[in-house]
This record gives C-alpha cells, structure tokens and sequence, in this order.
C-alpha cells in the first residue's frame, strides 16, 4: 500500500503544474490587474505605472510563472498587493481561524448527523423517521445566510448567549481568557453551520442502514437469534458507516475552504472571504497561492479518503 | 493619519441607491436634514468604555501609515489616536492652533512648519521636525512603494533625486532644529495654504521608533501594523488583526485629558449593524449606511449625525479621446458634443425625488460639481438640473433633433441617434435607477442603450471607461471621492492632460479658469473663490460633467454619548479628546 501512496503523491505534482498553470493564465486573462482604480487626484499615473511595471504586470505570463514558481520552491510565496504583508503569513493567520471554525462544525456536524441517519435508518417510516427527513429536507433547502442571520438575531441579540461577530474579543486578557474567547466566538457559528450540513450525512446513512437491514448476513444473524439490538449496533451500524468514512478525507482537506456567508455575516477572518477578495482585488499571489493549496488539499483528501476507506474496509485494498 | 481624507481613494463606481422602478412614476418625499452634533448636557461618566461599530463586510487592513496604503476603514478606525498636525477652517484652509503651524513665505517659496512642546508620542518622546519630515520621506522613497508619490511631492526641491535614488537626503526639507522643519518648494500656488492639496504633509510619524524598519520592510512590519504610535488623545492597548482595536487613553497627550477609560473601535458587518445599534451593542455605528439609517431612524434612543461628503455622484458624458501623447481632444462632430443634447439629458433626470424616494433621503441633489461642504467655495447660487421634461424636449426641437416615426429622436444631420450608456455591475437598486433614467430619456425621444448590452463588472468597467479608445460610449454615472483641496476638482479632474478626465472634454474657457484659481493673484481669497464660482457656473452651463447629488456621511450615536459631532471622523480639529458617555 505504501507504494500506491507513494505513487499516488508523486502523480500530483505534475497534477499540481498544470492546475497552477491553469489558474495562472485564467487569472491573467481577467480584466484588470491590482492597481486596477489606483489613479486619483493623489496618486500619479507615472508612480501606479512604475508600481505596475516594478510588480511585473507587463511581463509574459510565462515569466511572471516561472518567477512565481522560483520564489515558490525557496518558500516565498510572494507579498499580497491587497494587504501588504507576505502572503505566506496571511493564509496561516487565515488557515488558523477557518480550521479552527470547521473543526468545531465536523466534529458538531458529524455527531448530529451519525445518530439522526441511524435512527432514521432504523425506524424507516415511523413518525421518528418522517421528522428527520422533514428537518433534513429543511437544512437543506433554506438559504444558508437567512438561516445564519436568524440564528445571530436570536441567539446573539435577543438572547444574548454568544458574541456576534470577530473571532475573539480585543480586550480579553490571559491565555486561559483568549482560549474561552476564540471558542466562545465559534460555538454560534459552527452550531449554526452544523446544523446546516447534516443533510448529506444523515441521508446516506439511512438508506445504507435500510440496505444493509435486508442483507444475507442480517438475516443470518437473525437466524441465528442475535438479539435485535445486537445485530443493529455490531452489524448494520459498522457497514453502514463505511460511506461515511470515505466522505471524510474530504471533509478533512475541506476544513479549509472557508464558508463566505458565514464569514461576512459574522465579520469572522477566514479563508472564503480571503479567497473571494483577492479575485474581486486581483491579488494574483493570494489567488494562485490559495487554488495550489485547495488543489493540493483535493488531492490529498482523494487520497486519505481511499485510505482510511481500505483501513476500516478489509475488503476495500488501493491497488 | 488623520489626514485619511486627503489621501481618500477616488471611487469610481456607481452609487445610486434606488429600488427597482418598473415605469415611469411620480416620485415624491420628504428630504431629510441631519444634525451634525448630539448635545447632551448629563453628567460624564467615569472610566467608561465607548463601543464604536465601523459598519463592513471586511475586514480592515491596519495599515497605520495611510502613505504607505489606505484603505479609508483603518484611517477612520484609528481617529481616537489620529491627531491632525495643523489646524484648519470650514474651507480647509490652515490656521493656527493645531500640534504643529505652518507658515508660508510666497516670497521665498518656503513653508515653515513649526511643532509645539504639547505635541508627544504615545511613548512619551516629543513629536519633532525629523517625524514631520520623515513622512515626506516615507512617500518619496522608492523602496515603500508608496502610490502617493506623484507630482506634487516632485514641488519639494530634491524629492525627485531622493525618489530616484541619486540623492540620500531631500535637499528641500531643512531641520533647522527639533521642532522647525522649512521646505523649500520649487512653485507656491494657493492650493498650498489648503489641507489637501499635496503641498504639505499634514501628518509626522515617529522616526526614533521606526528608523531602524527599512523602507521596504515598513507596510508589513510590526510597528506599523500592531504596535503603532500616536500623538493623539488615545493609543492603542490591543489589536485583533481586521477586526478590533483597544484604545486606552495617551498619558502624554497634550490636549485635555481624554474622557474614556477605553474604546474599543470594531468592525461590524453590514447585515448586523442596525440590529446592534438598537440593542445597545455599540455606542456609535461609523459608516451608516442609508439601508442601516432606514432601519434604525425610528429609534428613540439612537440619533443619526451627518455631514455633506466632499464627493460627488455625476452623469459623464464623452466627448472626445485622448490622442497619442495623453492628451484630451474633443470630437466635435460626436452628436453629444452637442451642449442641447446633454442639457436635456440632465432636465430628463428626475434625481431629486428619485434619490429622496429610493435613498431613504440621504442625498442631496447637487446643483454645483463642488459640494458645500468646500464652505465658502460652493456656490450655491448656481441652479440645478430640475426635472422638467418640456424644458428637454424643448431644447432637443431647438437643437435640430427631429422625433422619427418610431418616437426617437434623428440626428440634425438626419442620421439615426443612438446613444451608449457605460454602466457598472452593482446592486439591483443601481440597475432600478439606470432603467429609471433610460425610460425618462426614452420619454423625450431620446434611445440609450447600454454598453456590451450589459452592465459590466468592476475591472472590465473601469478599463472601457479609462480607455482613450475614439467614441465607444457616450454617457456614464460615477462618484468622485475628493480631497478637501477644493480646486481638487478641476485642477485634477478636467485637466487636458489628466488621466482622469475620462470624458476628454477641453476648452480654453475651462482651462483659463483653472489657472486663474491657483495663479499667484489667487493668494488672495475672494478672488479665488469668485473664480471657483465662475468655473461651477461655467461647467454647469456646459453640462460635460453633470452633478447629480451629494452623499452625506453619517454617523450614528446612542443619546448616552457627550460631545460627539459629525466631524469627529471629519477634516477638522480631533475632537475625540472630548468624547465621553453619560448614563
């Protein structure tokens, strides 16, 4: 297996050059450039046109790639035209609050997500069931910044219980102090967002636990007078979750993707946010920077998922 | 810092705040008038805490030297630090009394800048003349890629060496000692005595702290962006990066003692603002929106402050190209070069009630290209654009623009007339209020269609708009965000031979008048604002450029606040020193 793994790294570098590539030239196909609207009754066009030249703007895009890339390798990913600061330091301080954020609403997320969709599997058309599907069916289709502008109303204004916005209070002091604050500032979004993204989870879950009810093995088990209870907790429930196991490795790699709406709706500095400015901004290093690391993050997430699927599936083996 | 507003970017994106208008309506409602100061006489309370709300959907850069970049949030989130170095009147005009005076010798082209003992850092060493001259440096010097290098600085004598890198030094900035710095400029012109006008630096950054940063190093360094220094009545205590800062009171201020204990200044997003005004979240909203001010106007415990912006939303019109060497050249055979046809155009708009109807009455319909809040400069006798569609029609018949069967207008030649509007993708009260203009136009026979057929996206937008291309549209609506300079406007902006006059109209008329409002003869006051009004009257009657209204900048307040005013986040005097909270 370790050489499938091996192998499967080593195809993704040039995986990786065609896709930084790709997003190079698309992103200087884009009209406009970073200086795009710099020209004021302050500024002079000969200084935003020196700026422009000594940025490197007019040259090839072929050049402009491979000093990207040269820069690259020695781990400078190059300065942020938008905030000024290299741009290696803005994703971290990005990366930290959205895996953060998403951590919180995995781990929120996956516990609602795993008893509903076995329940509902379990007891298939009771009244139980109806009444998941129906909430499923809810999450799903409510526009996600209503439901979160709802949620901010209710439970930050009128009931007060959580801070409405920012990823930490200014004036907190102490690291114990800073600790409750980040967590205190994550627990309404990432319950909001949780609560959100069931949908998926909970209705795979119960269609496997639906077909797996009717397997060989399970009325094997039945045969063989396995009490109920048992052959739900020891047979069905272990394979149905295998699917679910798969979808993991994605949902790891997409810890950072971000969530724009909940981002803006909570003023909360994170990677979706970060990601949409610099395309509206044309902050070409923070752009080609941020697919490189999504397109690497796919990647791995294919391949974690392929794996942790094939630990928890003996039958399962990458070959 | 404070000097944000001189260093404001120019914004040119649509900005009309309307809701989607189906047909042509009658339009009426009340205009609005804000008070620009909360008097409240109770009692100050003690070591209190002022929450002040900074209504964005981003974050703010926090970059504390705006030469280096602005981003305006951060400027106007660090005004309880921010301390104007000079004082200056309700024209912009410098006087005496600030941290610093500035005294100007026509004679010598000099300008003396003079710092007073009062002035001191937050870290307790005096402001000097190395820090006021060190901000010149900072913008001149190749290696911090300041976009505020430009042309006006190149008036000090040696900035071009030192930019160049030829010289180590600014030869024109002489230290005669700690607390005098003399400029020696290449040409005075009036616009130098005016806060914003590029001549003088209305600021100083503390060298004995930041020198050891090279240049290159200083927009991303920790001293500029975490642990700044101020000379104004708060410093900072705390920074969340683009979210929030902690202002605790600067021991060494030397104006009166700050009022507050603390202020936190934060970023609230768009979509909560009006809830967390009214729930008490914050003790001031910067930034009030018209949508947020609609929503809490109602409030009994809030008021709403405002003052006029110096920006101004217009109707463009393109009336030539710019030929090979940059320079504007109008086209005179272009139906809209034709002053009938772009006059009608503006009597066909109905700006005044669709802007109080839709805008929830946060504009004022402009009657000059320079708003009033350039005070005596305004001329408020010039007469605006008014609705009046038989006056349009009227001019259109004069001008030799026939209706043809079909309802539109011909071109006096004959031709068929066909005008191209260049619109920018916004909000869907932008896209209510172009369809709005085009029906009242279509009303007097006049066809505009849009450029592409569609609205375009900012960076495409703005590229056709700068573009010298030859008449590929003839109209657009814009804002112009503008120095308190007030020749800004037609200094920068109608000049020949700047990149800004996208509309590339010129005249000799036009170009007379500008030179009369900065020629030496302008020193004298009257005499240049009675060339300002002779250029609005002049521009108006042309119609290149038409006002369309003026955006005043409101600021909300709880009534538990003393001593706020409008201009706290403004161009005058720093008044944050005042600010405090009562029950």
């Amino acid at each position: 297996m370790w050489k499938i793994i091996l192998r499967r790294v080593l195809l993704m570098i040039p995986e990786l050059v065609l896709l930084s590539i790709v997003i190079f030239l698309i992103a200087k196909l884009m009209p406009g450039d970073p200086f795009t609207g710099m020209i004021t009754p302050q500024t002079s066009p000969a200084q935003i046109e020196a700026l422009r030249v000594k940025a490197g703007v007019y040259d090839p895009w072929y050049l402009q790639y491979w000093h990207w890339i040269v820069r690259m390798v020695h781990g400078d990913l190059g300065m942020s035209y938008q905030f000024k600061t290299p741009v290696g330091s803005l994703i971290l301080s990005r990366m930290g609050n959205t895996i953060w954020l998403h951590l919180l609403t995995l781990i929120l997320s996956y516990s609602l997500a795993i008893p509903l969709g076995l329940i509902a599997g379990r007891y298939e058309n009771s009244r139980l069931d109806k009444g998941i599907m129906i909430y499923t069916f809810v999450a799903y289709a409510i526009p996600s910044f209503v439901f979160y502008l709802l949620g901010v109303w209710l439970f930050g204004y009128k009931l007060r219980w959580f801070p409405t916005s920012g990823s930490v209070s200014v004036d907190v002091t102490g690291t114990l102090g800073y600790i409750l604050s980040r967590l205190d500032h994550m627990i309404l979004p990432a319950c909001l967002m949780a609560v959100l993204s069931v949908t998926a989870v909970v209705q795979y879950l119960r269609s496997e636990v639906i077909d797996n009810k009717n397997q060989d093995y399970v009325k094997t088990a039945r045969a063989k007078g396995v009490p109920e209870k048992t052959i739900f907790t020891h047979h069905i429930f272990r394979n149905s979750l295998l699917p679910i196991a798969a979808f993991l490795g994605y949902s790891i790699t997409g810890l950072l993707g971000g969530s724009i709406f909940i981002e803006q709706i909570f003023n909360y500095p994170g990677m979706g946010l970060l990601f949409m400015n610099s395309i509206l901004n044309r902050d070409y290093s923070v752009i080609t920077a941020l697919v490189l690391l999504y397109g690497t993050m796919t990647l791995i997430g294919s391949l974690l998922s392929d794996i942790i699927l094939s630990l928890v599936d003996p039958r399962v083996r990458i070959e | 810092m404070k000097n944000k507003k001189f260093l404001q970017r120019l914004a040119v994106v649509t900005a009309v705040s309307l809701m989607t208008v189906s047909s042509v309506q009658p339009l009426t409602a009340k205009a609005v008038s804000f008070p620009d100061e909360y008097v409240n006489h109770k009692k100050a309370l003690k070591n209190a805490t002022l929450r002040v709300g900074y209504a964005s959907d981003e974050p703010f850069k926090g970059i504390f030297i705006d030469e280096l970049d602005s981003d305006g949030k951060t400027s106007v989130m660090a005004a309880p630090g921010s301390a104007s170095l000079f004082g200056y009147d309700n024209d912009g005009k410098y006087v005496a009394g600030g941290f610093g005076n500035v005294k100007f010798d026509r004679k010598n082209n000099t300008a003396l800048i003079s710092i007073t003992k009062k002035a001191r850092w937050s870290d307790g060493e005096p402001v000097t003349s190395r820090d006021a001259a060190y901000a010149y440096e900072i913008q001149a010097n190749k290696d911090s890629n300041s976009p505020y290098y430009n042309e006006m600085l190149e008036n000090i004598e040696g900035v071009k060496e030192y930019h160049e890198g030829k010289a180590d030094k600014i030869t024109g900035l002489e230290e005669k000692d700690s607390k005098h710095l003399l400029i020696h400029f290449k040409e005075l012109t009036p616009a130098a005595e005016y806060a914003g006008s590029g001549y003088v630096a209305n600021v100083a950054y503390p060298y004995h702290y930041l020198k050891d940063v090279p240049f290159d190093k200083l927009v991303s360094s920790d001293k500029v962006r975490k642990h700044p220094l101020f000379f104004g009545p708060y410093a900072i205590k705390k920074i969340v990066q683009g979210e929030s800062i902690e202002w605790v009171p600067n021991k060494y201020y030397g104006g009166p003692k700050p009022k507050l204990a603390k202020i936190i200044t934060e970023i609230v997003p768009l979509s909560q603002a009006a809830t967390a005004m009214k729930s008490g979240k914050y003790d001031v909203l910067l930034n009030t929106s018209s949508a947020t001010y609609n929503k809490i106007k109602d409030d009994k415990k809030l008021v709403t402050l405002g003052s006029l912006g110096t920006g101004i939303t217009y109707l463009g019109f393109k009336v030539g190209h710019a030929d090979k060497d940059g320079k504007s050249v109008m086209d005179k055979s272009l139906p809209i070069s034709n002053r009938a046809l772009r006059q009608a155009m503006a009597y066909a708009m109905n700006v005044e009630a669709v802007t109080k109807k839709f805008g929830h009455g946060v504009t004022k319909h402009a009657n000059t290209l320079i708003s009033p809040n350039y005070g005596t400069y305004h001329d408020k006798s010039v007469k605006a654009y008014n609705f009046n569609l038989k006056k349009a029609n009227e001019l259109l018949g004069k001008a030799g623009f026939k209706r043809g069967k079909d309802g539109y207008r011909t071109q006096p030649n004959g031709k068929k007339l066909v005008l191209t509007m260049l619109d920018q993708k916004g909000s869907e009260s932008n896209v209510a209020a172009r369809a709005n203009y085009i029906q009242l136009w279509k009303k007097v026979g006049l066809n505009v269609k849009l450029y592409s057929g569609k609205a375009l996206e900012y960076n495409n937008y703005l590229d056709v708009l700068s573009s010298n291309k030859k008449h590929n549209f003839d109209l657009w609506i814009s804002v112009w965000s503008l120095p308190p300079e007030p020749t800004s406007y037609p200094s920068y902006i109608s000049a020949p031979t700047s990149e800004l006059n996208y509309g590339h109209f010129t005249s000799k008329e036009n170009d007379k008048l500008v030179a009369q409002m900065n020629s030496q003869k302008a020193f004298n006051t009257k005499y240049r604002i009675q060339q300002m009004h002779k250029w609005q009257q002049y521009m108006q009657k042309e119609a290149y450029v038409v006002p369309l209204y003026y955006q005043y900048d409101l600021e909300t307040v709880g009534k538990n606040v003393k001593n706020i005013s409008a201009d706290a986040t403004d161009v005058k005097y720093n008044l944050w020193d005042q600010v405090a909270l009562t029950k």
